[in-house]
């Protein structure tokens, strides 16, 4: 890692990193009076130290130092790893001072923060002096928060690809970091607020979705914009994405089944010619997507509920499905948002956030069949 | 003494700001670098050396070989009384930097001073008796104050250093009040980190911690603050040295401090906490008053606290303090509920705050508030000191 210090203009490359039962130290083998003491109050653990694990920065306005919480891989039912604030490493208040499986973790999370500081960072460490010690919350920032993953348990670690999380993460208020303004819901705050200890992830695995867009989605364009049309058109084009897959299984379908056709069967040319023109509508395709996900009942019963308020505002009638009440909202956003009253914003929003919540669901458990 | 290694006078002023006797001398580099090590090793106020490698020390290295003076060095006499001007002679300066070398310390010249050493160390080894000859026969100047106070010398350690990062004044507090580590405070004993042993005895407190909470009293600010300006560690002394006139502060701060553990304890009927009757998420703060505080957070806290009350002229000072916490007196339940209280408000802190040592000690700065002000509904009294403080502490962080 590279080093420079204010009260002198050298660059000091220190390659040399030490993690003994007293202490993490950074040195030189070039310049032998460099050793910078790196302050780490947790009890070291130094077993993963020479594992192959990975660490990405992220940032959750809603942290606190005690949440400190495991990730699981939902399917898999196996830990992935932990994620936790910086401010965990550098203070014994909170509650896993003792628990030995996060000591680990922060012993190696520390190991690699000073190791590959020269990716992470923008710059050189800066400290004071070369009799200064290394506070790791000074060098990065002090609300960054730490995901680190093992290879123990992400087998194929190598090719693992954090973007396929991003959205499972941001369920909960994570997001990569980044440093402009954000602008985060209140529900989402809720779902964080109502983890404990574990943090219950799922990857996309569905590669007809854009995962490009999908990224830039969920670490950059949801995290900065605040107005609420842009917000639903961004969010909407998961919808347009996902109908535009559940379009071409039904064309196919349908023309699988026309093609079966024997001919002089008019009866079955005229259901299956129904069928055809019935899957160029929105509103068709929109329903059997939500027969190929998996939402959950009160999700669906919130997004109905406020919708409902927002028509009832507007004089619409109400809507009785999840995918109704999102057909009719897209309609009104649409075509309609020139006549919308400006009073009605905030429940507007509302319906949004709960939205934005459902699409995660939805992405995350898009099955084909 | 072979007169070429003597010690000569040159010249003898007053230094009326810090109160000592400055005396400008001269001699040999031989003579100096031999007491040098000496200096170095046994004083805890000198700081690490530094070594880099292509700095103004490397070429000063190379000029103290081809004869340059180097500029004057500024000692100071650790624990002398000023002398009187006529015993100033040339023979008492030679006894003072011959014997009595573990008393000095280097104000101003630290580095130089490992720079000379480097080059004699440099020189025997490549066997060049000549040149070693030559450099250390050289002449040197020396500045050393007698006379100083521990005050006096860290102002001038600051005042002379503005080069260099200044000492933080925790550090400069720790070393002022080094001594107490070695003379208890009536019954009060401290323990260092370098003590294999934890403060488990009531008597006993962590040296570090007391400092800590000494600190935030003379900053009036519960937070760790390390990073602060030349100047403001300067008004930093200055301060403790105003309020220092008459009774010794520190000595104060720790006996009140001291008297409010044991009252607290005996009101509370000697409170343990109790996991079945008062669950918790995780685990208590401290399981007895003792344990709760003693920690850094309660010191600072309280010090924070009573600098605070006293700038705005609700406290007149310890004293005032210590009646407070006479006052406090309760039948054992009301208390016993207080401190169950204060047990669920930290814990409470810890799962909603964002640096849980800096919300723990501010909630504490407001408890002792409420608790020693007696403006305030809450005086003396343990139960609503500690509600009105929480609430206090959540309107100003959430």
């Amino acid at each position: 890692m590279n080093i420079k210090t204010n009260d002198s203009e050298e660059l000091w490359v220190c390659d040399d990193l030490s993690i003994v039962e007293e202490g993490i130290w950074v040195s030189s083998t070039q310049n032998e009076h460099l050793h910078f003491k790196c302050y780490f109050p947790l009890k070291i653990h130094a077993d993963y130290i020479d594992k192959p694990f990975r660490l990405y920065l992220f940032k959750n306005q809603f942290y606190a130092e005690n949440d400190i919480f495991q990730i699981f891989d939902m399917d898999e039912k196996v830990r992935m790893g932990w994620v936790f604030p910086l401010q965990a490493l550098v203070s014994c208040e909170h509650s896993y001072i003792d628990n030995i499986h996060f000591l680990k973790y922060a012993t190696k999370a520390m190991h690699l923060l000073l190791k590959d500081s020269n990716k992470l960072l923008d710059g050189p460490i800066r400290l004071p002096n070369v009799e200064s010690t290394i506070h790791i919350d000074e060098i990065y920032k002090p609300d960054d928060i730490v995901l680190i993953l093992s290879s123990d348990s992400v087998p194929k670690l190598e090719q693992f690809d954090i973007n396929l999380y991003l959205p499972a993460l941001y369920k909960y208020g994570y997001y990569r970091k980044c440093e402009n303004a954000v602008f985060l819901n209140k529900y989402i705050k809720e779902n964080y607020q109502q983890l404990n200890a574990k943090i219950k992830i799922r990857p996309l695995v569905n590669d007809t979705i854009n995962l490009s867009y999908i990224t830039t989605l969920y670490s950059e364009s949801l995290i900065h914009e605040k107005h609420h049309l842009v917000r639903f058109l961004m969010l909407y084009q998961i919808v347009e994405m996902m109908m535009e897959c559940v379009f071409k299984q039904e064309l196919k379908k349908s023309l699988k089944g026309l093609g079966n056709l024997q001919g002089g069967d008019t009866v079955n040319y005229y259901k299956e010619r129904e069928k055809l023109l019935a899957v160029t509508k929105d509103k068709y395709r929109l329903n059997i997507l939500f027969e190929k996900v998996k939402i959950s009942e009160i999700l669906k019963t919130n997004f109905i509920n406020e919708t409902n308020n927002l028509l009832n505002k507007l004089g619409t009638d109400q809507e009785n499905t999840a995918q109704s009440a999102l057909y009719t909202l897209r309609n009104i956003l649409l075509h309609g948002y020139s006549n919308f009253p400006k009073k009605y914003e905030n429940m507007l929003l509302k319906v949004l956030f709960i939205l934005e919540d459902l699409l995660i669901e939805m992405i995350l458990t898009y099955k084909e069949k | 003494m072979v007169g070429r290694y003597k010690v000569n006078k040159i010249s003898v002023l007053k230094d009326n700001r810090v109160n000592a006797t400055n005396i400008s001398v001269q001699l040999k580099v031989k003579k100096y670098v031999e007491v040098a090590k000496s200096i170095l090793d046994n004083n805890p106020l000198q700081r690490r050396r530094v070594k880099q490698s292509s700095t103004v020390y490397a070429l000063l290295r190379e000029d103290i070989k081809k004869g340059c003076i180097i500029p004057p060095l500024v000692l100071a006499l650790y624990e002398g009384s000023e002398p009187d001007i006529n015993d100033i002679t040339d023979d008492y300066l030679n006894g003072i930097i011959s014997s009595r070398s573990k008393d000095l310390i280097i104000l101003d010249g630290l580095q130089r001073t490992y720079t000379l050493l480097d080059v004699k160390k440099e020189l025997e080894e490549s066997g060049d008796e000549e040149l070693l000859d030559f450099v250390i026969n050289n002449d040197l100047r020396i500045e050393l104050y007698i006379g100083l106070n521990r005050l006096g010398i860290l102002y001038r350690m600051l005042t002379l250093n503005t080069g260099q990062t200044p000492m933080s004044l925790r550090h400069q507090i720790e070393i002022l009040y080094s001594d107490y580590l070695k003379h208890p405070i009536d019954e009060i004993t401290f323990i260092t980190e370098t003590d294999d042993t934890r403060a488990t005895n009531l008597n006993e407190y962590k040296f570090s911690d007391v400092i800590e909470g000494f600190n935030s009293y003379l900053e009036r600010n519960e937070l760790p603050i390390d990073k602060l300006s030349l100047l403001d560690n300067i008004k930093g002394l200055e301060k403790l040295s105003v309020e220092n006139q008459e009774v010794d502060l520190f000595r104060s701060f720790v006996l009140t401090y001291h008297a409010m553990v044991l009252k607290v304890k005996e009101v509370t009927g000697d409170w343990q906490y109790d996991a079945i009757a008062n669950p918790l998420s995780g685990n208590p703060f401290g399981k007895t008053i003792e344990s709760i505080f003693k920690k850094s957070q309660a010191f600072t806290g309280f010090g924070a606290a009573i600098g605070r009350l006293k700038d705005f002229r609700l406290i007149d000072g310890f004293e005032s303090v210590g009646k407070a916490i006479n006052d406090l007196s309760y039948d054992d339940n009301d208390a016993q509920i207080a401190i169950n209280n204060l047990i669920l408000k930290l814990d409470d802190i810890r799962n909603r705050s964002k640096k849980i040592g800096n919300s723990q000690r501010m909630f504490f700065q407001y408890f002792f508030r409420e608790l020693f002000n007696k403006e305030s509904d809450s005086y003396s009294k343990l139960v609503l000191s500690v509600e009105n403080s929480y609430q206090k502490f959540l309107s100003q962080t959430f």
